[in-house]
């Protein structure tokens, strides 16, 4: 019961922490929003912006502030919802549970690629992790025996090297988080010469009829590499799950 | 207006960190692949933010590709799995010595 406490209230702690950088980053990009607003009133700028209406710059057409606030809240709201989720799965101790949590996280993460204007990427996440990973998860499990979705019955094992307590591996991962935190907010994204696009102009090139067009003449070798890889990923996996059958 | 860069990339890092810890400290090979696909789903994550910027599409293509490789990864690690508990009756990672029979 005391463990029980414990863990939620470091869940909910570290959660807080994890959270107060992204609430922070709403806060001022709520303000930022607000001042904005004027410049979109601008005739100028909104004719610019109505001949790109067609895609993903409905909150630029419309110069409307509640849009353009529910359009950061919603995005927000998918941050918070990948990160929780995520750390729901890693604390649920029954394995189907975890599983399902998994896929709500993926379909959260999802709604972050419509936000980057990646409509085709998003739809082929829900497709291929959803319709295709979650019933191979799903079977693998039901296929297996009940004592493998019982998480406690395995908790019993000595700790060696390679499985680490789990305050340690807080500690790797905290810190390594800590790196990579540290890492992009000390770079210079102005240094970055080809992110100086802005991403309303070239919204037409972000059509998925684009993508078919790279994917048939840039990229056509990795394409079909990859058809291949696919099919030895299904011979190989077919191969493994085979029955033992004596052959003499 | 739109969103930052940043906030994508603090996202994704948070991810792979939870990622991270599921792999280094879960006693379930089930659960250790859930981290491997968080930490594929972080580097998902910053080629789409990335090709946000991009004219030509590139980071969403091999974002396309990583999403199948992580499928194809999944069938081959859950047939793995499948056999390592019909061997050995446990998914414990420690309690798995030998390659071959046992």
């Amino acid at each position: 019961m005391l463990e029980l406490f414990f863990t939620r209230t470091a869940t909910i702690v570290l959660s807080a922490v994890l959270f107060y950088p992204i609430f922070c980053h709403l806060c001022a990009e709520t303000v930022r929003a607000i001042e904005r607003l004027n410049y979109f009133h601008n005739p100028k700028v909104r004719s610019y912006c109505l001949s790109f209406k067609k895609y993903h710059t409905f909150e630029y057409t419309t110069g409307n502030k509640n849009i353009i606030f529910m359009y950061h809240i919603i995005f927000y709201l998918f941050c918070v919802l990948v990160i929780s989720l995520a750390v729901i799965t890693i604390y649920t101790k029954n394995l189907v549970r975890a599983v399902f949590t998994f896929f709500l996280t993926l379909f959260a993460i999802s709604g972050l690629y419509v936000f980057s204007l990646a409509d085709f990427v998003a739809i082929t996440q829900i497709v291929i992790y959803v319709g295709g990973v979650l019933v191979l998860f799903l079977f693998g499990l039901m296929l297996s025996d009940k004592k493998l979705l019982d998480m406690n019955s395995l908790q019993k094992t000595t700790i060696r090297l390679g499985n680490l307590r789990p305050f340690v591996g807080l500690v790797i991962a905290v810190s390594f988080l800590c790196l990579l935190v540290f890492m992009w907010f000390e770079l210079d994204m102005n240094s970055i010469t080809w992110m100086h696009t802005n991403p309303i102009a070239n919204a037409k090139q972000h059509e998925v009829s684009n993508i078919g067009i790279a994917l048939m003449t840039k990229f056509l070798i990795p394409f079909e590499v990859i058809a291949v890889f696919l099919l030895m990923a299904l011979i190989g996996a077919s191969h493994l799950m085979r029955k033992e059958v004596d052959v003499d | 207006m739109l969103i930052d860069i940043q906030c994508y990339l603090i996202v994704s890092s948070i991810l792979f960190s939870i990622g991270i810890y599921a792999f280094l400290t879960k006693r379930n090979v089930v659960m250790m692949l859930i981290g491997i696909e968080f930490m594929i789903n972080a580097a998902i994550i910053n080629f789409v933010a990335f090709s946000k910027y991009d004219s030509n599409n590139e980071g969403q293509i091999m974002a396309i590709f990583i999403i199948i490789m992580a499928a194809a990864g999944v069938a081959v690690a859950l047939a793995i799995i499948l056999n390592l508990y019909k061997h050995y009756k446990t998914i414990d990672p420690n309690q798995v010595h030998e390659l071959g029979e046992k």
